[in-house]
């Protein structure tokens, strides 16, 4: 035996040694093989913009596909599995509800995957308005007023996705919520409670409030969305310090760039829907 | 070209993306124009023409007369038009000055005026525009009125004043030319009667004089010589004669010889031997020989006292042939200076006539006359603001500054613009989601669209029937037409 062959023996020994994380093997033994997803009905919500729902076959619901894919394959790393994302942008109005509703019926239709998302944008919140839900408590009531948080997440049209919405009340001080013991303590039951779910939490714009610079300690990746004519690279640059370096990766929202092999794309998508 | 297309495909874009901001600016600044147009005070332009006429009678007189040209006149019209004196006798006639208040500059309000008033000058025509404007069209038409009045009396005066002037001086300097002429002339004779001789004196006739007397000296000088001759033969008692006479004899032949007969010389030897033979020939004896002798000292003292009598006639005659140039030439100058002065005084007594003619010419105002052919209105339409023309001027600036506008706004915009400005920062680029938009978002977009650009297409129809409005006043269309709208208080 070579000493190549007696090397390689030695790894694959050591290998099969190692145990994988408790949450992961958790997840595994939990839901070895989970049911298919049940067909969802477009129509059980009205926002046309929630093109992964309305429009499967469109170019704009492919990328989607596409962030789900990246985003996965970031958070899903080899012995470790990350749930719980921000995603935020520099400023208001970049698209970031919107990406995350987008984002989160994409991961909803996964085989294995459920979704939670988290509207942590307090001051004004909109995830409930595309997920078309009219929510009585939220989390700003778990945090306040120690509302359990099953009593607060709100089952959507979307089986597989469940939101915990702002809630109703307006906040005065969603900086001190959110840097409170209480907030900690409430993302560590989620992340914990619910292993198998992926956490998208909707934040409010980094450069204009402070909350989600604190909410960025809690989460174990962030994207960040970037809306063509929203804001300048040296915002983007700014965001990514604010943000510790946690920017998994970026979204490009809004591009009045149209793909070259767009005429193919819609001959495929077609060919595919017939 | 294909740039070009580009950069207006480009920009049209532009505009249409961002058509709130470019409506926003183009109207307001259409709105200031207008507001501004209607915010000048406005101005009331009076026009009169006077017409400058030069009578048939300048060109028949012409050489005759003097009559001042068109052009003289009108080259100082617009200088004394705007003048202190006439304005200020202008704003006299018309009470201005009574409504000024106390402690008014008075000079800063002529150069007010001064500024209002255009002189407008077309020489072959003859004809001369005077403009003022000012906020009451009454004052405007009352003031450009009776400045061309005052104007033309003015000239008028002014024009007598001129004509007697000239020929009152001109009739002083005939009478100090007269006088001159009359010192000249007693000059003159006194100098001729003092300088008669001379003058009178022909030099041909002097030096006539001179060379006869030089012969008659010649003649005396022929004579002495035998006379001197006889004398001495007289006072020694002696017969010498025979000797001599042989002597006298053979210089003769030999100065014959040498010189003609007429020779001086050859007189003199013959006369020399005549006397010898003489001499010679006679009876001899003391008292003879004293006789003789006295007889031809009182012969040589006449002879030379003729000769002195000729010698001072070439004195004076020579002394006359210098003195005549001088006396001459002090004639001529004298003479000079009276005909220069008399010339003069032809000329001037010539220049009196004309002048008199050119006086009553001017007096009656038979040369050139100022008619006012169209005297001044009150002015209907203010001349100035040209609120048609700042609107125009309004609306294209308004598009000018909305395209600038959204120029602008786009080059100051610095956010990112496309994936490659964000995939510099070295991220890993998850999607790239295109514009979505919603159908009922399209509508409403396309509702708010519409609703903007009927806002601002019955802005800018506003604006344009202002235009319309103030170009229709403008042309003189006004009220009746405007009344039946109601749009004449507008």
């Amino acid at each position: 035996m070579s000493r190549i062959e007696d090397a390689l023996s030695k790894a694959s020994q050591r290998q099969s040694d190692v145990s994988p994380p408790a949450a992961w093997s958790s997840f595994r033994q939990k839901h070895p093989t989970l049911p298919p997803p049940a067909p969802i009905d477009p129509d059980r919500l009205r926002e046309e913009k929630l093109v992964v729902l309305k429009k499967p076959n469109s170019p704009e619901a492919e990328e989607f596909r596409k962030l789900k894919e990246f985003l996965v394959k970031a958070i899903s790393a080899p012995g470790m599995f990350n749930n719980v994302v921000l995603i935020t942008s520099a400023h208001h109005g970049e698209g970031k509800s919107l990406v995350t509703s987008n984002l989160a019926i994409s991961l909803a239709q996964e085989y294995d995957r459920t979704v939670m998302v988290v509207d942590a944008d307090l001051r004004l919140p909109s995830c409930h308005r595309y997920l078309d839900v009219d929510p009585e408590q939220g989390l700003a009531d778990c945090l306040m007023q120690g509302v359990d948080i099953s009593n607060a997440l709100v089952k959507t049209a979307i089986p597989k996705l469940v939101l915990l919405p702002a809630g109703k009340k307006p906040v005065k001080n969603p900086l001190e919520l959110f840097s409170s013991n209480s907030m900690r303590g409430l993302l560590t039951e989620m992340k914990q409670r619910y292993p198998d779910r992926i956490l998208l939490i909707d934040t409010p714009p980094v450069l204009l409030f402070a909350e989600t610079r604190t909410l960025v300690d809690l989460a174990d990746g962030v994207v960040l969305v970037v809306r063509e004519g929203g804001c300048s690279l040296d915002d983007v640059r700014e965001c990514l310090t604010l943000l510790n370096n946690k920017v998994l990766g970026v979204v490009y929202n809004a591009s009045s760039f149209t793909q070259p092999a767009g005429a193919y794309q819609d001959y495929y998508y077609s060919s595919y829907v017939e | 070209m294909f740039a070009l297309l580009k950069d207006y495909h480009q920009y049209k874009r532009l505009i249409y993306l961002k058509k709130g901001l470019f409506l926003i600016v183009a109207l307001l600044t259409m709105t200031t124009a207008v507001a501004v147009s209607y915010i000048i005070p406005k101005k009331y332009e009076a026009k009169t023409t006077l017409f400058i006429q030069q009578n048939v009678l300048a060109d028949l007189v012409k050489g005759l007369a003097v009559a001042p040209s068109i052009q003289t006149k009108i080259h100082t019209l617009a200088v004394s038009m705007t003048s202190r004196n006439l304005l200020s006798q202008v704003v006299n006639d018309l009470g201005q000055d009574m409504m000024l208040p106390v402690g008014y500059d008075q000079e800063a309000y002529i150069k007010d005026l001064q500024s209002r008033i255009l002189v407008n000058l077309n020489e072959k025509q003859g004809v001369v525009n005077i403009s003022f404007w000012d906020r009451s069209p009454q004052f405007a038409q009352d003031f450009v009125n009776t400045l061309a009045m005052l104007y033309i009396e003015h000239n008028t005066l002014v024009k007598r004043e001129e004509s007697t002037e000239a020929t009152k001086f001109l009739a002083e300097q005939i009478e100090v030319y007269k006088k001159r002429l009359a010192e000249e002339d007693e000059a003159i004779n006194a100098y001729k009667s003092e300088n008669s001789i001379l003058l009178t004196t022909d030099e041909t006739f002097v030096r006539t004089d001179i060379r006869q007397a030089e012969q008659k000296i010649e003649e005396l000088n022929a004579q002495m010589a035998p006379l001197e001759t006889k004398l001495k033969l007289a006072q020694s008692g002696k017969p010498a004669h025979r000797s001599g006479v042989g002597q006298r004899d053979a210089e003769l032949q030999r100065l014959l010889r040498i010189y003609t007969e007429r020779h001086p010389k050859v007189i003199r030897a013959r006369a020399a031997l005549q006397v010898s033979r003489a001499s010679s020939g006679g009876s001899g004896g003391r008292d003879d020989t004293a006789r003789a002798s006295r007889l031809v000292m009182a012969d040589i003292a006449s002879v030379k006292t003729q000769l002195a009598q000729q010698e001072k006639v070439i004195e004076d005659n020579k002394t006359l042939l210098r003195e005549i140039p001088r006396v001459m030439g002090g004639l001529h100058t004298l003479v000079d200076r009276r005909n220069q002065d008399a010339n003069l005084y032809n000329q001037l007594v010539a220049r009196y006539g004309q002048s008199e003619i050119s006086k009553d010419m001017e007096l009656k105002d038979k040369a050139t006359v100022f008619r006012i052919i169209d005297p001044a209105v009150a002015p209907e339409i203010p001349s100035s603001p040209n609120r048609p023309l700042i609107i125009v001027i309004g609306i294209v600036l308004g598009l000018c500054a909305g395209v600038a506008a959204v120029i602008l706004s786009e080059r100051y915009d610095h956010s990112i613009r496309s994936l490659q400005e964000l995939r510099t920062l070295g991220l890993p680029v998850f999607a790239v989601i295109p514009r979505m938009t919603s159908e009922t978002e399209t509508r409403r977009q396309a509702k708010r669209d519409r609703f903007v650009m009927a806002l601002a297409g019955g802005y800018f129809v506003l604006v344009l029937g202002v235009l319309a409005m103030e170009s229709l006043k403008a042309m003189g269309v006004t009220g009746e037409w405007l009344q039946k709208f109601g749009l004449h208080s507008l």
